[in-house]
């Protein structure tokens, strides 16, 4: 048997973080919680070729008193018919762009309300997923995967009672265009959805609307490691709930700039907006399927990569 | 691990599909970077459709792995790429995304042309580890620097075209044959050209240019990375500028896409020459083969080394 030598990897994500306010509301459980320095999180990553036509990847997630699969699953390295590839396992799924970067790859210390509020922090069910490259002469493809809503940490998605019924499975689907609009600037237009029981009622569902946008500029001549990032998502969620039926959206654009090889700097504005008439009451725990009421942040970041 | 290998096999080769052979489709190559692509053309000529990944004005340790690179991997029948890890950055999750079995590790398609170098140079002899530096840990990839290396590579993309496109075997070889004639003949021309500068020492910025100063027999006394990858610190720029001065270096080498500030700040303090040089095919107009690049760095080296030269012989007449 051949023997399995994957690639190993660990991240440490240590945020410094200042909030302007002394009792700020904690959204994504690994946010950091106060002004001063955290270990966010440190993150295993097992990469491996299994063999010369699938690959196998693992991502284990570890903080102070947590140990969380982030991801694990094999993909298909090989040519199938219209230019598919298959993903299998507990992956994050391909929901918009935030949703499929580790912790180490974003550029802000804090989720975006949209990811915190919507997805529960990262939406990584396990599943089937099948990627289809587009015979377009732009860079195309369309994702759809089905997958068990079991387990997840978000609230918009739960087991139906019916839990036999096909149809509350969770149906994830994603459009990712990439146009090349010269050597230095590229951007990319996805769109999502998202749909599955929603666990408040036998046979009520929750469904997920996605948009995102991401513009780079890297100029590719001298010093080619300036750069500057542009990247928005807007997320609807419609849900049906005993109370009746919400509706709720969110969005958040940020922008970053590479100053130096290792140096970035940008902002963030971020904002959550829910149905008023069954928003919680002022003070108290109470959510409505994650949410929290309406809310604008704004975030600045400075980050040295070593 | 076993029991869901196999019942991937058993969904998946369902829907394999065989690919029917086009006799008049030309062998389409990709390459990581542009050098390979330009000898691939050498032999392939009106036979071969060649596609660079990166520019010749790129830093090839550091490309946007950019989502339209795996339209061209999807359809490619040869990838040629430089190994050693080079590429390690943004080549495999191309190659994942591309969907492609022919250009797949061990597959016919899957060409790392270090394997076709006798003798790389700075292979690792103990247990690397990143406190080394960044980006050379398995041997220096930047053997195309050599232009001697560039006969085993010609040969090794002929191998591999010859088994891709068999009926088509004695064009590739009369290519072949014809490409490592002219450029031996380069290399003699080079070659004496170089010989007035042998034993010039010299300070580069990343330790890129190890093969070309094998060729050349220069000697390179420092570099202005203090490792690979790593960018210079004050303090090694300052121990650096006393090391130049002290040993009176008068050249200093760098790829135009590093910064050049610090080399020409070097170059200022010691009175050495800084000399941008160009790397690869395609890094400016003009130079869109083996042989300009080499032309040009040849030239643009020993003219640079002969005004040198005639400025100290200046000074030593007027004492
Ligand atoms: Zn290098």
């Amino acid at each position: 048997m051949q023997s399995l030598n994957p690639d190993i990897s660990v991240i440490g994500t240590f945020a410094a973080a200042y909030f302007s306010e002394d009792d700020p509301i904690i959204h994504a459980e690994v946010d950091p919680e106060n002004t001063g320095i955290n270990l966010q999180e440190g993150e295993f990553a097992f990469q491996a070729t299994i063999d010369p036509y699938f690959r196998a990847d693992t991502f284990f997630s570890v903080n102070r008193n947590e140990f969380e699969i982030e991801e694990m699953y094999a993909t298909t390295l090989l040519s199938l018919p219209l230019n598919s590839q298959i993903r299998v396992g507990l992956m994050r799924s391909k929901f918009g762009r935030i949703n499929t970067q580790h912790r180490h790859f974003q550029d802000f210390v804090t989720l975006p309300l949209t990811a915190a509020a919507f997805l529960g922090e990262h939406l990584n069910p396990t599943g089937v997923e099948f990627n289809f490259l587009l015979p377009l002469p732009w860079f195309s493809e369309l994702s759809a995967s089905v997958n068990s809503p079991d387990g997840l940490e978000t609230t918009t998605f739960a087991r139906d009672e019916n839990a036999n019924n096909l149809a509350r499975l969770l149906y994830i689907a994603h459009l990712s265009n990439f146009f090349e609009l010269s050597d230095a600037m590229s951007l990319s237009l996805g769109g999502s959805f998202a749909t599955a029981s929603n666990g408040t009622e036998r046979g009520n569902r929750s469904n997920l609307y996605g948009l995102d946008l991401f513009a780079k500029y890297r100029p590719l001549e001298n010093s080619s490691y300036q750069e500057i990032k542009l990247q928005s998502e807007f997320i609807y969620r419609q849900a049906e709930t005993p109370e009746g039926n919400l509706d709720d959206w969110g969005a958040y654009g940020q922008i970053v700039y590479r100053f130096a090889k290792r140096w970035d700097t940008g902002v963030r504005f971020d904002y959550v907006d829910t149905n008023d008439r069954i928003s919680p009451i002022e003070g108290e725990e109470e959510e409505t399927l994650g949410l929290f009421g309406k809310e604008l942040r704004y975030a600045a970041m400075l980050t040295f990569n070593p | 691990m076993k029991l869901y290998k196999i019942f991937f096999y058993m969904v998946f080769s369902i829907f394999l599909l065989i690919s029917a052979h086009d006799a008049f489709a030309k062998v389409k190559i990709v390459s990581s970077v542009p050098n390979f692509g330009d000898i691939a053309e050498e032999i392939g000529g009106d036979k071969v459709e060649v596609k660079s990944l990166s520019k010749g004005y790129q830093d090839p340790h550091f490309v946007d792995a950019k989502p339209s690179l795996i339209l061209s991997l999807n359809r490619a029948d040869l990838l040629l790429y430089t190994g050693l890890e080079l590429e390690l950055g943004w080549l495999p999750p191309l190659i994942t995304g591309a969907r492609n079995s022919k250009i797949l590790t061990g597959n016919i398609g899957n060409l790392d042309c270090s394997t076709l170098i006798p003798n790389i140079l700075e292979m690792p002899t103990t247990k690397v580890d990143r406190s080394m530096g960044d980006i050379h840990p398995g041997g220096n990839p930047h053997y195309m620097l050599d232009p001697r290396n560039g006969i085993p590579i010609a040969k090794g993309i002929a191998d591999r075209l010859k088994e891709i496109d068999p009926e088509n075997a004695s064009f590739y070889d009369e290519r072949l044959g014809d490409f490592v004639r002219r450029l031996n003949e380069k290399i003699k021309e080079w070659d004496e050209k170089l010989v007035p500068y042998k034993e010039t020492e010299i300070v580069t910025y990343h330790k890129s240019w190890v093969y070309f100063s094998d060729w050349a027999g220069f000697e390179e006394v420092g570099y202005v990375e203090p490792k690979p990858g790593i960018p210079p610190s004050p303090s090694y720029v300052a121990e650096l500028i006393r090391k130049l001065q002290k040993d009176k270096i008068r050249l200093i080498i760098a790829e135009s896409y590093y910064p050049q500030k610090v080399p020409a700040l070097i170059a200022e303090k010691t009175g050495a020459s800084f000399l941008v040089l160009p790397s690869s095919v395609g890094v400016r107009e003009g130079i869109n083969t083996y042989f300009d690049l080499f032309d040009a760095i040849v030239g643009e080296v020993t003219s640079k080394l002969a005004s040198i030269t005639t400025k100290a012989g200046d000074f030593q007449d007027s004492n």
